[in-house]
């Protein structure tokens, strides 16, 4: 489904990602996994277009996207979940969820989909007319979520979901992530809790500054010994 | 009495407004202050002047076309002055801002002279006495035409995709494109709405204030920029109360003091308010995400 070969990218000068190859295939859960600062963030922004692509090719349903804009890629079903949410604090919680369906021309947030969707994350359908800026880190993490949903995208990726959350809500996003995964959603998975995240994924990649050092089934990731040593703590 | 200079206070008030609401839309998805805005808004006003007296048109004509021509020229002037400079200092393109103000001066006072002309009776003038009531239709039509105008803008912005993508960049610009916003749309979105309502505001001024010259956006500009401010700048409703309230206070301190102290008091007010609500009426203090 999404296909990268040997991208090379980075902030202005600053050289990020020196190669990167990896793909995702359809219905999948893969997790990159890598030290802080070695690039996993900047491979996802890559993917997205918020940064360009220095070279190299990144496909998706097997067309070239790595020359579209931003707003294109996620109109075209790749929903990016940022580090930090991204969410708008001055919109209202259904609204960040109707915005978010400017990825989709077609769909318009009529009450089935949005029942729907607060079927899903029942926590947000009480809070919908609530500011999302007063929404606490882990309503905002399931928020940002929700909102890919919205778009209705067909691949997800996400920086660092369980990022600053406590260990229940840790469990909690990542049952969300595995659910999506069963509604059909493609999942490319960025995680510091690399464990957890090697539980819920089918494959891992390790990124360690700005190539791929390994890859593999998860399950053999986890229990390389070398591996777990550098990465697993 | 009072009713008139009511009236009249509403009626330079919707003009303020009108040009605030462009002042503080831009800034709210660009932080930037458009000083050249003063001179898009006397641009509107040639703009009638040229369709009326060229062209012959009637003023239902008039509005929608010098709505529609000076959005395009807010649209040009964001894609050629301002774009190229989005990441750059925001001192920077401020100060592009000023020299595209400047050049619209220049360009105008090229182009009709630096006499000031006699802007054409568009409407014919009608007194409306209702018992001891007096009113002008222009004043009428100016104001309802604003209020209208207004409503329909504060919709936009509070019900429909594009406005919620409006306050969606007012608040983080880098992320929104993940969201299928095209950032560079809504910005060019923006600058129409507040060029047109600027060009609606300078046709408002000719009918009311007939004689018009080059150098008439300077003040006015600035009155309606410290509109924007009162109001909290970035804040659409704030850009219409500070609007109305600079328009009140000028047809106030006119109606009791010398005209001379007229601009000192309306920048005064500015001072006092801003000392003690720094962030204006209705902004909110500076206190982003992380
Ligand atoms: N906006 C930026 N400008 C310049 N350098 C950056 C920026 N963001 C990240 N970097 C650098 O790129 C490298 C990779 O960062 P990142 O992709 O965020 O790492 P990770 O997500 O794996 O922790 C780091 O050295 C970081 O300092
Ligand atoms: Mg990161």
């Amino acid at each position: 489904m999404l296909v990268i070969e040997n991208l090379h990218a980075g902030y202005g000068p600053i050289a990020v990602l020196h190669g990167v190859s990896l793909h995702v295939d359809e219905g999948e859960i893969v997790t990159l996994i890598g030290a802080n600062g070695a690039g996993k963030s900047t491979t996802l922004r890559t993917i997205s277009r918020l940064i360009p692509a220095a070279s190299g090719t990144i496909l998706y349903k097997n067309e070239n996207i790595t020359r579209c804009k931003a707003h294109e890629i996620a109109r075209r079903g790749i929903a990016h979940v940022p580090e930090g949410r991204g969410i708008f604090g001055n919109l209202t919680v259904i609204e960040n969820l109707l915005l978010a369906t400017f990825a989709n021309r077609t769909r318009s947030m009529t009450s089935p989909v949005i029942n729907e969707l607060f079927d899903m994350f029942p926590l947000l359908g009480d809070r919908r007319r609530q500011l999302a800026s007063t929404l606490s880190g882990g309503e905002q993490q399931i928020l940002a979520i929700a909102r890919a949903f919205a778009a209705d995208a067909d691949f997800f990726i996400m920086d660092e979901p369980s990022m600053g959350l406590s260990p229940i809500l840790v469990k909690n996003v990542f049952s969300i992530i595995a659910d999506i995964n069963r509604r059909g959603k493609t999942i490319l998975l960025v995680e510091q809790n690399a464990i957890m995240a090697l539980k819920y994924s089918n494959r891992a990649y390790v990124l360690e500054n700005g190539r791929i050092a390994a890859e593999g089934r998860s399950e053999d990731i986890t229990a390389n010994e070398e591996l777990k040593k550098a990465y697993l703590g | 009495m009072i009713v008139q200079q009511a009236l009249n206070a509403l009626q330079l008030g919707s003009i303020y407004a009108l040009i605030a609401l462009g002042y503080s839309m831009v800034y709210g998805v660009l932080r930037l202050i458009n000083f050249a805005h003063g001179d898009i808004f006397m641009i509107g006003s040639y703009a009638a002047l040229f369709l009326a007296v060229y062209l012959n048109m009637p003023i239902a004509l008039i509005l929608p076309l010098a709505f529609c021509a000076v959005g395009l020229l807010g649209v040009t002037i964001e894609r050629l002055a301002y774009r190229p400079l989005r990441t750059a200092p925001r001192a920077s393109a401020v100060i592009t801002a000023l020299g595209v103000g400047l050049f619209l001066e220049t360009i105008t006072l090229a182009v009709v002279g630096p006499e000031p002309k006699k802007f054409p009776a568009l409407i014919d003038l009608n007194i409306i006495t209702i018992g001891a009531f007096t009113a002008t239709n222009i004043q009428i039509i100016i104001i309802a035409v604003s209020i209208a105008l207004m409503t329909a803008l504060d919709r936009l912005i509070a019900k429909t995709k594009t406005g919620m993508a409006m306050r969606a960049l007012s608040w983080d610009k880098t992320y929104a494109p993940l969201f299928g916003i095209n950032v560079d749309k809504i910005i060019s979105f923006t600058f129409a709405i507040g060029a047109g309502l600027a060009a609606v505001a300078g046709i408002f001024v000719g009918l009311a204030y007939p004689i018009i010259d080059p150098y008439m956006g300077i003040i006015v500009g600035w009155k309606a920029f410290v509109s924007a401010v009162i109001g909290g700048i970035g804040n659409v409703k704030g850009a219409v109360v500070g609007g109305f309230l600079l328009g009140a206070v000028e047809i106030l301190s006119a109606a009791f003091l010398p005209s001379t102290y007229k601009d000192m008091i309306v920048f005064g007010l500015l001072l006092i308010i801003l000392l003690f609500r720094p962030s204006g009426l209705f902004g909110v203090p500076v206190q982003k995400k992380v």
